[in-house]
């Protein structure tokens, strides 16, 4: 159900931003309200993923699925690019 | 790129298990996560929307701006799966931390909330790695995978953090290409992490 809600939101942001009605103020600070927010994000994600001590305890394994998975994403994207776009 | 976002997260993380939190604070941080993903993406569409030079890129560029990104997700995804198979990693939680593309934010927030705190941990190192090496090792993707190549693998990040190093390895003719391809992946994201949670 979340997910309609930030699709939503998006959409709203997206339309918002097109009918350049926009103040200055608000578009001229948007990429620091960015940040702003991720960083938010991280704190917050930080703290909850500090009270789950199964997870830390376990960071070692769970960091080396995440390095894996990394190196499947890269070569899986490079690969299919380099097969299907090859004279591009 | 700095390295605030780790040192946020691990003082996040530090807060979390030194207990100073009171626990009627750590009940709301949930809510809290919540609302502010939702700004988060209203402000990304804003960013988006207000960029009128981004939309007559997209539509001058054709097919083409479509095919790189859609190859880079379809790419990211059977990498992931396929790890996942042989790291015994659920098939779930690998897809979607897969198409994830290198924007290690929204990824962790919504892994988060689909498949709780441990597929976030794997979605905030895998994603934040994947920004890590496109910006550092730019050249060697370039040269073993193509200009395209390198622009699949930057993902979600072609588009701002790793745009200079695509430019300076790739060539100033791919910077279009790279933008658009990393701003489609970006709006795709909140729409394509939980559709590969609930499909795999």
């Amino acid at each position: 159900m979340d997910i309609l809600i930030f699709m939503a939101f998006l959409a709203l942001g997206i339309t918002m931003g097109r009918s350049g009605r926009l103040p200055r103020l608000i578009t001229d600070s948007l990429d620091m309200t960015l940040m702003v927010v991720i960083y938010g994000i991280l704190l917050f994600v930080g703290i909850e993923v500090g009270t789950y001590r199964d997870v830390l305890s376990n960071l070692g394994v769970i960091g080396l699925k995440a390095v894996f998975l990394t190196f499947g994403t890269i070569l899986g994207s490079g690969s299919l690019c380099l097969l299907l776009l090859r004279g591009e | 790129m700095s390295f605030m976002p780790v040192i946020l997260l691990c003082i996040g993380i530090f807060l979390g298990v030194s207990g100073i939190i009171p626990p009627k604070f750590l009940q709301g941080t949930d809510n809290l996560i919540k609302g502010l993903v939702i700004l988060l993406c209203f402000v990304i569409g804003m960013d988006m929307g207000k960029d009128q030079m981004l939309w007559k890129n997209i539509r001058s560029m054709g097919r083409r701006a479509f095919l790189i990104p859609v190859i880079s997700l379809t790419g990211s995804i059977l990498g992931g799966i396929t790890v996942g198979i042989i790291a015994g990693i659920p098939l779930a939680i690998a897809s979607a931390a897969s198409v994830g593309s290198g924007y290690y934010s929204l990824t962790t927030v919504l892994l988060k909330q689909l498949a709780g705190p441990e597929a976030a941990t794997i979605g905030f190192i895998s994603n934040l790695l994947r920004e890590l090496l496109v910006m550092t090792t730019m050249p060697i993707f370039v040269k073993y995978f193509g200009r395209n190549g390198a622009v699949c693998i930057a993902g979600a990040t072609a588009m701002d953090t790793s745009l200079p190093f695509i430019v300076r390895s790739a060539g100033k003719q791919m910077a279009l290409a790279a933008f658009v391809s990393g701003v489609l992946i970006t709006v795709a994201m909140p729409i394509l992490i939980p559709l590969c949670y609930r499909l795999f």
